[in-house]
């Protein structure tokens, strides 16, 4: 048992050190970046456009879900006023990052991982380096870039929507009832600049996570089609656990 | 710098515009390879001299080793023991190799970029190292894909292509380079008879006229003894026969009769 624990902490240890060491490789290439426009404009556009409808839908349920469940209670003491401030600051500092990072990792990673992994096993990444290109420069530099890039960008618009979303639901929910511009007040009063460079900070180190895991992984696959299925989920798994992990110690250190 | 440190992944890559000479064909020396995998030999102790401008197979059954000594030869394995030259020149010697030398390599999956077009695929190189102006890139990728047989097919997706066609952009893909060296890993498999016949005729005619050395790895033994200058049978590792291919098939070495003549894939005949 004790052994097989070992064992484990070793296998640990080793992931994190080839994940430093990719990493380390990957921010090295970003001088190579000019070389490789096209292709990051299109993970970007990929990531970010690709994943727009859906995140939007996802940001606008949440926030009206939020201002639904937190605004009733709060009618309950009269106080659903200062609900524009709670949807504003969960979707900011908190909702917005993780939940659109979530999102992006179960869509972008998973198949960042699934690309990279058929690479790897049908022997494309052997090719590239018998053509004398860093598979890193070439799969893994525009991947996290454009996660870097687009990640943000797609927290924004989220945010957005997710407060539009509560805001609508606190203005027609009878039980609720808080005018627009009440709403905004509240909202404007609890946000300032700090906060949105909170959210935004974290949004950029989920992105770095997402395509840093997602190629990580998929340079790591072996095996055939099961492989590449076991890299996919592997990569989502890591991803997910990555980011909730970083949220508390990026919270703690932003507090 | 990073070379060491980051050795699994890390191709060094050179910012200044690549060596683009016309191929010169290289001399290959391998010396006392050797190479193990959890414990399990794979090759022991490998002696080869291939000279320049020479087409020489390695043939053998499957799981012997020849994959293995291949990407030995291209650095994609680095070796426990022994050393391979090029020209008299260690390749492990130096983090970036034998200057001046360009290698290439088929792969048996041919291993294309499914995101790419044919005509990508095939100038990947002479972009990404920047070896010339986009007008003469696209002249050097039309010239290389008639000298396989696939003028016109520049714009078609990968999916579109048979597994022959495949073959024949990789081998395109790998004469864009001017190669001084081009391997090919079981270039057959998966082909019929007549599309292997075709490919056979690819290769001989770029022995007629280009100057590079050609190593093949193949089990097929009538592709082998067909298009080979000499051969070398490898088995359980080891090297057992080198020989041109009357030698080999006058071979009175039992391994080698014993893979030679079988009634299905070999030259039919009793061992």
């Amino acid at each position: 048992m004790i052994e097989a624990i070992g064992r484990q902490l070793m296998n640990m240890a080793q992931t994190a050190g080839e994940m430093v060491r990719l990493f380390a490789q990957t921010v090295y290439f970003f001088r190579e970046a000019p070389r490789n426009l096209p292709s990051i404009y299109r993970q970007t556009a990929e990531v970010g456009i690709g994943t727009l409808p859906v995140a939007s839908v996802l940001a606008l349920f949440v926030g009206m879900v939020l201002a639904l469940q937190t605004g009733s209670e709060l009618a309950l003491y009269g106080t659903q006023e200062v609900i524009g401030a709670i949807v504003g600051l969960s979707m900011v500092k908190e909702l917005g990052p993780v939940m659109t990072s979530l999102l992006v990792a179960g869509r972008v990673g998973s198949a960042m991982a699934a690309e990279v992994g058929a690479m790897q096993v049908y022997e494309e990444i052997d090719a590239l380096r018998t053509l004398e290109i860093s598979p890193v420069r070439y799969l893994a530099m525009p991947r996290l870039l454009a996660c870097l890039l687009a990640v943000p960008c797609l927290v924004i618009f989220s945010m957005l929507i997710g407060i539009a979303g509560g805001a609508f639901i606190s203005n027609v929910n009878p039980l609720i009832d808080v005018p627009y511009n009440v709403y905004y007040e509240n909202l404007i009063r609890a946000i300032g600049y700090e906060e949105i460079f909170k959210g935004l900070t974290k949004a950029t180190v989920f992105g770095g996570i997402i395509a840093h895991v997602g190629c990580y992984v998929g340079f790591k696959t072996r095996g055939g089609a099961r492989g590449i299925g076991q890299s996919t989920t592997r990569a989502v798994v890591m991803s997910f656990v990555m980011i909730l992990v970083a949220d508390y110690f990026l919270s703690r250190l932003m507090m | 710098m990073f070379s060491g440190l980051f050795a699994d992944w890390f191709v060094p890559e050179s910012h200044g515009v690549a060596n683009y000479a016309e191929p010169r064909g290289v001399g290959l020396r391998i010396e006392g390879l050797s190479k193990s995998f959890d414990g399990r030999a794979v090759l022991r102790d490998i002696h080869l001299d291939i000279a320049a401008g020479e087409t020489f197979s390695i043939i053998g059954p499957s799981g012997t080793g020849k994959s293995v000594l291949l990407k030995h030869i291209v650095r994609l394995i680095e070796p426990d023991a022994g050393c391979i030259r090029i020209d008299g020149e260690d390749i492990f010697a130096a983090d970036n190799g034998v200057s001046g030398y360009r290698y290439s390599m088929v792969f048996q999956t041919s291993a294309l970029f499914n995101s790419l077009t044919v005509a990508e695929n095939v100038g990947l190189w002479l972009r990404e190292k920047r070896v010339c102006p986009e007008a003469r890139i696209r002249a050097i990728v039309s010239e290389k894909l008639a000298l396989v047989g696939l003028e016109g097919h520049e714009e078609k997706a990968i999916s579109e292509l048979s597994g022959g066609m495949k073959k024949r952009v990789a081998i395109a893909r790998s004469l864009a380079m001017n190669p001084d060296l081009i391997l090919y890993d079981e270039p057959t498999a998966e082909l019929d008879p007549i599309t292997s016949d075709e490919l056979a005729q690819v290769i001989m005619d770029l022995k007629a006229k280009v100057n590079l050395t050609t190593v093949i790895v193949t089990h097929d033994l009538s592709f082998a003894l067909y298009l080979s200058d000499r051969i070398a049978m490898i088995d359980g590792g080891e090297i057992v026969a080198v020989g041109t291919p009357d030698e080999i098939k006058n071979s009175e070495n039992p391994v080698v009769r014993k893979f030679l003549y079988t009634n299905t894939k070999g030259i039919k005949g009793d061992v």
